[in-house]
């Protein structure tokens, strides 16, 4: 059975292009945030280096989730590599400008725009 | 007990506006469980009072005293190997609310949010 945190935030990994393209799907919070650490520096320590995170299917991300995000970069950066964000909307994009995140990742309307132009 | 707030959220105020307060209920619990209470546990008690076109939330807890709204807002504009998160759940509070209170009574801390349609 899904736990809570599996119900509320959905991840998956793929490559394409040469980045690791990260789908987050659902609400990176106070209960989500540990699945998503674990998960995404797994990813990250198993890959070859630049990470796109997919946010379009993101719903709902409070500062818990931010934080884990930063930290997620900071890991990518350590390992020479570049982290950009893809598909801000809503809430989630609101939650990105005002903690100033937009100016410290590159941020791309869409995944295909990401992998194209970053 | 953020699930709790929405649900009343949502009756009143449309669901953009229920997301921002449900936002600002999990930031500021987060917060007293982090700051309130150094020494270990102590208590949190939430109140949602549904009015005409209004929402309005209340949280109280009998630990340190923290003003939210006196605090000063972190530099957002930091490059990436410099930025840190303190303050950040409290910028969020200020910024996605129009109408945030503290009051300090007593031994309690008490933080209002309200939301209008």
């Amino acid at each position: 059975m899904a736990t809570r945190a599996e119900r509320l935030l959905q991840l998956s990994e793929r490559s394409e292009q040469g980045w690791s393209v990260v789908t987050i799907q659902g609400r990176l919070d106070s209960v989500t945030v540990a699945r998503f650490t674990e998960q995404c520096y797994a990813w990250i320590d198993a890959g070859s280096g630049n990470v796109v995170l997919d946010l379009s299917g993101l719903d709902y991300v409070s500062s818990a989730g931010l934080s884990s995000i930063l930290g997620a970069a900071k890991r990518v950066q350590g390992r020479n590599g570049r982290l950009v964000v893809a598909g801000l909307k809503g809430l989630v994009k609101e939650v990105f400008a005002i903690s100033g995140f937009e100016t410290v990742l590159p941020t791309y309307p869409d995944l295909e725009s990401a992998i194209r132009n970053a | 007990m953020v699930s709790f707030v929405l649900g009343w959220a949502r009756r009143v105020v449309p669901a953009e506006k229920a997301a921002r307060l449900e936002l600002a209920v999990e930031e500021w619990a987060a917060n007293v469980c982090r700051h309130a209470y150094p020494e270990g546990g102590g208590a949190l008690e939430v109140s949602v009072r549904a009015e005409p076109g209004r929402v309005v939330v209340e949280i109280a807890d009998d630990g340190c005293p923290f003003d939210p709204i006196a605090m000063r807002a972190p530099d957002v504009s930091l490059p990436l190997a410099e930025r840190q998160l303190g303050g950040l759940g409290v910028l969020l509070i200020k910024r996605m609310l129009e109408d945030v209170r503290y009051r300090r009574e007593g031994d309690h801390n008490i933080v209002t949010f309200t939301v209008s349609r």
